[in-house]
């Protein structure tokens, strides 16, 4: 009888079967530091490569330029802070593909700048600061052509009506349909209903401005639409 | 048998069997916990891939980001937008005209000192373009 109880509990206990936790084999310090130092350089570079693709700028017309502390107000209408150093801000003027330097005075009120630096929110602590050209781009339909000052009208989605001289610096062309390659035009292919895209020279001082000389124009005829 | 031992072995068998069960449904549990999170992920990830088709029809500017600063005079610009639209890459100092058979497009766009303002348009089926303003920034390397 106590045989057969003994071997009934052994049976009992035998059914469960209880997890075992393996320990993982131990490395030893100096081989783990060493990986760890090896992750933490590669996590390192992987960020500054990610940092360099992300170098940006931004861009506004300066509403304050006094002192160390700059405010612009970009395409939006927001309006960022620029922290400047005297020392180590350097400023620069763009005029075709050269730059020359200028001086923190030479930068005033209404100039179109943009800045590069490291960017928290809406302030921006300038590395440097480059005085450019605005230049406006913006599409819409031809609404109205007058030969006798070459001049063209054009409304855009928005519904603003821009007054555009076409002079003989200004680089036009048109789609060609068939061929969707683009061709030299003269003013006298330019008619109402066709789609014109454009590019003009901003001016950061007046926005509300609507009348521009046109740099350039390329054309994509009503007939495009029609095929 | 005494009534008393088989009671006794009857108790040892449930509680042995008890003691059994446990260990198992407490193992197939944790294996479960271990499974969730993978089937969550493949569900974020189809319904990624299905937002993606849903938007195709839209144009998304995938690279390069607005504002980006570069060294090299030139940029790939890629993107979505929709199937044979005609997208017109409208920059100062170029243009660019393409034929979009593919719905992903990528195109090399010049650029000049300075600031750039490029105008991407889509023309899809109508005279009334999709539009987007990306501003790129080229430097020369010093």
């Amino acid at each position: 009888m106590k045989y057969s109880l003994t071997a009934i509990t052994v049976l009992c206990f035998s059914l469960v079967t209880f997890p075992v936790f393996a320990q993982s084999p131990i490395s030893t310090p100096e081989g783990s530091l060493n990986e760890e130092v090896d992750k933490l350089k590669e996590k390192v570079a992987e960020k500054v490569e990610e940092l360099k693709k992300k170098e940006q700028a931004v861009s506004g017309v300066v509403e304050v330029a006094e002192g160390n502390d700059w405010v612009i107000v970009d395409a939006d209408g927001t309006k960022i802070n620029v922290s400047i150093d005297e020392t180590l801000t350097e400023l620069f003027d763009i005029a075709g593909t050269k730059t020359t330097e200028l001086k923190q005075d030479d930068i005033e009120k209404g100039d179109y700048v943009f800045v590069t630096g490291p960017e928290i929110g809406e302030s921006i602590t300038a590395n440097e600061v480059y005085r450019d050209q605005l230049y406006v781009v913006f599409s819409g339909k031809i609404t109205n052509v007058t030969s006798e000052d070459y001049t063209i009208n054009v409304l855009t989605v928005d519904k603003t009506n821009y007054v555009l001289d076409i002079e003989t610096k200004t680089d036009q062309k048109m789609l060609n349909i068939k061929t969707l390659e683009t061709e030299k035009i003269g003013f006298s292919k330019l008619k109402e209903g066709d789609s014109v895209h454009v590019v003009v020279k901003g001016n950061p001082e007046n926005k509300s401005q609507t009348r521009f000389t046109a740099d350039r124009i390329l054309v994509i005829p009503n007939e495009y639409f029609l095929q | 048998m005494k009534r008393e031992t088989i009671i006794a072995i009857v108790f040892g068998i449930l509680l042995g069997a008890g003691a059994g069960l446990f260990v198992l449904f407490k193992t197939n549990s944790s294996e479960e916990a271990k499974v969730i999170p993978i089937e969550a992920d493949e569900k974020k990830v189809v319904t990624q891939a299905a937002t993606a088709s849903t938007s195709q029809a839209q144009l998304v500017i995938s690279e390069p980001l607005a504002g980006a600063l570069v060294k090299e005079n030139s940029i790939t610009i890629k993107g979505k937008a929709p199937m044979n639209g005609l997208i017109i890459f409208q920059s100062p100092i170029a243009e660019k005209i393409l034929n979009n058979d593919k719905g992903d497009f990528s195109v090399e766009v010049p650029l000049a000192l300075g600031e750039n303002v490029i105008q991407i348009s889509v023309y899809a089926g109508s005279s009334t373009p999709q539009e987007q303003i990306l501003r790129v920034y080229y430097l020369k390397e010093e």
